[in-house]
């Protein structure tokens, strides 16, 4: 079989770069897009396999416009990856830590670096992605300016690591979902993503995480997104558990016919 | 040899000059005055760093086109601007009533000056508004004692919640004591006669970008870029006086910087909203009467099913979760804190009962505030 075609969002040099080929294996055909709904479109037209996305930061939290991506399209979660960050600055050789002014970098990065900002005044100037402004920082050498990328990028587009790890928490993680192809990559928890909405009165939700309680079922993780509708809005649950056990698919079941609207977004794998 | 004027001549002009100089700065300084006066009313920032320079580079260009130096003349103007603020700072110091202190992200035209603007413009004392860079900095200020009140931005109708402002709220310090919606209307603005065929490029908040997603995808050929602030993308554009570049800010941002609208629906939803917190460092009382929401910030127990619990013992109690928010806890990857609006008083019975059941499930449970609910004006 010919390696997977699995659609990343950025430059070469991107985190999820590197989570598509962590999740796929070193021989996987990861193809660039422009934006995050560019590799949602490439997946759902069939012209890739696949693709990996980042969903939450530890520390910045969730990626909204990929949960709502994930919404809007019915592409399935396949599998998980919890990434660890670390993130260098980067500058063209011969630049002076001391004379820098300014760093480019993606807006989740530069949240995710912001005490150590602070504390060197450095000022953030937002770009699009990480691995675009390494490449950026890289072409045009612009004056007492530095990128914030992976290392990967520092090595592919020629630029020194000035710092490393200068992330303000030590445990800097990124969780990326893989979407339709399934990954090479796969480990023993199992989870389920769902997405429901709730009628709006009190205790509608409870109700919903009642059945959940009651089977003994983990809640791992609650998220709530906006309806186009003022204050309404979306519940985004990860459940322990796959659609293969009887007591996940029996309390689904249950649950479904309390809410408004119900999916199940994917029944997974988390990658160790 | 030419006829030179004598020396006594000249220096009677000199005086001349000179007269006209400090007569000029005289009535400039009158100005500033009611400038302070009308600023105080209508709420309007009294120093606003990017307007200042926006005049400086004014400046500048109109001493290079008189022939003068543009730094010597730059460094003359910073000394009259501090005259200015200086006396303008006095002129409030001297009223009877002193007015109230309130910071928020983002420079004049932004959106949250505009929620600032209708929320305290026509105030009895007046008040006096000023803009952040971010708002860390609006709440390091309110802590510091240099602001009486902080308005920001906390959740949007189309694009979420705005996660940097839970992120400041969990960090305490400070209380939640009222609310404001405030109805946003993006406008794409461009420089007068640009053309939307000719544009490249679009700058603003990620937010805003978020709340125009669908009218983006109407325009494959201009590329989004994030910016700081809606107001300060605008800046950007007048300032690059690119025909290329555009922004997505408010009407009053493109009267601020002489932009011209050139698409004026190009929001997702119809009726978006913005929902501001209004902040102190202390708790406001609130009358019994009025309707009222309480946030409440909680950690839990890290055992399976606490956050079924919490809410099971909240509906038990009859109190209703008007919002239901977490975010990440720093450090403890893949842990939350979990944000609750509930409506009704801290000091009423069933939330007081409620939050004793709470407490045995949550590590750390803190009431940000009581207060009043927001009227949503229209629809």
């Amino acid at each position: 079989m010919s390696s997977p075609r699995i659609a990343f969002q950025g430059e070469r040099g991107a985190y999820s770069e590197e989570a598509t080929r962590a999740l796929f294996g070193p021989s996987v055909e990861a193809v660039p897009c422009p934006n995050f709904r560019a590799v949602f479109e490439a997946v759902a037209s069939g012209r890739v396999d696949g693709g990996v996305v980042p969903v939450e930061n530890c520390l910045a939290g969730p990626v909204s416009e990929n949960v709502d991506l994930l919404l809007e399209f019915s592409l399935p979660i396949t599998g998980e990856l919890s990434l660890r960050i670390r993130h260098c600055l980067l500058a063209p050789a011969g630049t002076a830590f001391e004379g820098l002014e300014r760093v480019l970098s993606h807006p989740q990065a530069l949240a995710q670096c912001a005490g150590f900002l602070r504390q060197h005044h450095l000022a953030p100037v937002a770009e699009g992605d990480t691995a675009g402004a390494a490449r950026r920082v890289a072409e045009q050498k612009p004056p007492r300016t530095a990128a914030i990328a992976s290392r990967t990028a520092a090595d592919l587009y020629g630029l020194t690591v000035l710092r490393e790890g200068i992330e303000d928490a030590p445990d800097n993680r990124t969780r990326f979902v893989s979407l339709s192809a399934l990954p090479a990559l796969t480990g023993t928890q199992r989870k389920t993503a769902l997405a429901l909405t709730v009628e709006n009165t009190p205790g509608a939700l409870h109700a919903v995480l009642g059945v959940f309680a009651r089977r003994g079922l983990n809640l791992i993780r609650l998220e709530t997104r906006p309806l186009r509708r003022p204050w309404e809005y979306v519940f985004c649950l990860d459940l322990e558990g796959t659609l293969e056990e009887p007591s996940v698919s029996e309390a689904l079941d249950e649950a479904s016919r309390l809410c408004r609207s119900f999916r199940v977004l994917g029944s997974y794998r988390v990658a160790d | 040899m030419a006829d030179l004027p004598d020396l006594e001549t000249l220096r009677i002009a000199i005086e001349r000059i000179d007269a006209e100089i400090l007569d000029a700065l005289r009535r400039r300084m009158d100005l500033a005055d009611d400038i302070a006066r009308t600023k105080l009313a209508a709420a309007s920032p009294l120093r606003d760093p990017r307007r200042e320079d926006l005049v400086l580079r004014k400046v500048r260009e109109a001493a290079t086109r008189h022939g003068l130096d543009p730094h010597e003349i730059e460094r003359i103007y910073r000394l009259i601007m501090d005259m200015s603020v200086a006396r303008q700072q006095s002129l409030i110091q001297r009223q009877d009533t002193t007015p109230l202190r309130v910071g928020y992200p983002g420079i004049e035209g932004s959106y949250s000056h505009l929620a600032a603007r209708q929320r305290y413009a026509g105030r009895s004392g007046g008040v006096l508004l000023s803009g952040f860079e971010t708002g860390r900095e609006v709440l390091d200020a309110l802590r510091r004692g240099e602001l009486d009140l902080a308005l920001l931005p906390i959740e949007n109708t189309s694009a979420g919640s705005v996660n940097e402002t839970y992120d400041l709220l969990a960090e305490g310090g400070v209380s939640i004591i009222g609310e404001q919606l405030s109805q946003v209307a993006h406008r794409l603005l461009g420089l007068p006669g640009a053309r939307l065929e000719d544009l490249r490029t679009v700058l603003s908040h990620p937010q805003a970008l978020a709340q125009c997603a669908d009218f983006l995808r109407t325009v494959p050929w201009i590329r989004p870029l994030p910016e700081f602030d809606t107001s300060g993308a605008a800046l950007k554009v007048h300032e690059r006086n690119d025909p290329t570049v555009a922004a997505i800010a408010s009407e009053s941002a493109a009267q601020r910087f002489g932009l011209q609208v050139l698409v004026r629906d190009i929001q997702s939803a119809s009726g978006d909203f913005t929902r501001f917190v209004e902040l102190a460092r202390e708790a406001t009382p609130v009358p019994p009467d009025v309707p009222c929401k309480t946030t409440l910030t909680v950690v839990l127990e890290h055992r399976p099913g606490t956050l079924g619990q919490v809410l099971t013992a909240l509906a038990q109690r009859g109190v209703n979760v008007a919002k239901l928010e977490s975010r990440p806890i720093p450090g403890e990857p893949w842990r939350y804190r979990f944000f609750l609006d509930l409506e009704g008083h801290a000091a009423s019975a069933p939330l007081v009962a409620a939050l004793g059941d709470l407490q045995p499930l949550t590590s750390s449970m803190r009431v940000l505030g009581t207060y009043p609910v927001a009227e949503q004006s229209n629809e």
